[in-house]
């Protein structure tokens, strides 16, 4: 890091190391480490931000503060802006809330998804096919001998 | 019902109860207050504005979703406001320096240093108002860049930006080169 690099470094982030991206953080301390123009540049950044920082310290009185919030107290709350939904449906289905639903609401899809899938692979029609063929070949004998007698009725 | 969170209350609020909404706004109207009047440098359009931002707290409440942080949306809404307000073309205030901290007994003596004061105080109020925005909320409110850029409604690099030109601005105003 250069000493101009320093400088970019503190006027957007400001004089305090723990403000400071950690990776350009390193390099600016290895730089603070060798270089005594660093180490000025710092001690001035850090005065002026003492000098901005007293400057805007100012507080309000509590006075004025309370005199705000008596203003404000002073009037009935305007009504809130809720949804169509909020406005017309019972706030806990207006307001759901589905985080703890959702490894159900996955499965769910995932279940949907295989179901759509063997759909368009044809595997239902190949077994729908086979136990055709099946009932068919039984059809076709309906009379065989009987495996142990061989008897037929 | 005051030990609870800036999150519970919010979430109170967006149900309707107007107790939370008291409670939240006494616990941050003092600092939104101090954000608008540096931004301002007008007590009286601060007032109007830190009590128009709340008012909108309390508004769009059921919008809001717990991942954002209520104060920073109030900050943002007191900033837009203030934003807002500094682009009406209007007359300039006469107390547009804003109000410089007490400097104290010890420095009521340092005539210098009051000076020094002074000039920065005058030259923060003459900073565009993004910039003086960025400024006092890092400064007066010890807001991280990331918060800051949630409040302004930027990036982080918007915001570095913004105190880059912001502190050379200031800088120069007091004389100095580096």
């Amino acid at each position: 890091m250069t000493l101009a690099q320093l400088q970019r470094l503190i006027e957007a982030c400001g004089s305090a190391p723990e403000q400071w991206p950690p990776g350009e953080r390193a390099a600016a301390e290895r730089l603070l480490a060798a270089s005594a123009p660093a180490r000025g540049l710092l001690a001035r950044a850090r005065e002026f931000d003492r000098a901005v920082r007293e400057v805007l310290q100012a507080e309000p009185q509590q006075a004025e503060v309370d005199r705000l919030l008596g203003a404000l107290a002073r009037h009935p709350l305007p009504p809130q802006h809720r949804g169509l939904l909020a406005r017309s449906w019972p706030a806990a289905l207006a307001r759901p809330d589905f985080a703890p639903a959702w490894p159900r609401i996955a499965a769910l899809a995932c279940v949907g998804a295989l179901g759509i899938a063997v759909g368009l692979s044809n595997v239902g029609a190949r077994v729908a096919y086979d136990l055709a063929g099946v009932a068919a070949s039984e059809e076709a004998s309906p009379f065989d001998a009987d495996a142990i007698t061989g008897l037929r009725p | 019902m005051e030990g609870l969170s800036d999150q519970e209350l919010m979430a109170r609020i967006a149900a309707g109860d107007a107790a939370a909404f008291r409670i939240l706004s006494r616990r941050h109207a003092p600092r939104a207050l101090a954000v608008a009047r540096r931004i301002l440098g007008s007590s009286a359009a601060a007032d109007d504005v830190v009590q128009d931002a709340l008012l909108r707290v309390w508004i769009h409440a059921p919008r809001w979703r717990p991942a954002a942080e209520p104060r920073t949306w109030l900050y943002r809404i007191v900033v837009n406001l203030c934003l807002d307000e500094k682009r009406r073309p209007r007359a300039a205030p006469l107390e547009a320096a804003g109000d410089v901290a007490d400097p104290g007994a010890d420095a009521a003596a340092n005539l210098e240093a009051r000076e020094r004061d002074h000039l920065l105080a005058a030259a923060v109020a003459a900073l565009p108002p993004r910039q003086r925005a960025a400024i006092v909320l890092t400064y007066q409110e010890g807001l991280a860049n990331a918060e800051a850029a949630a409040v302004l409604d930027t990036s982080v690099g918007g915001v570095e930006t913004l105190l880059v030109r912001a502190r050379r601005a200031l800088r120069a105003a007091l004389g100095g080169d580096d």
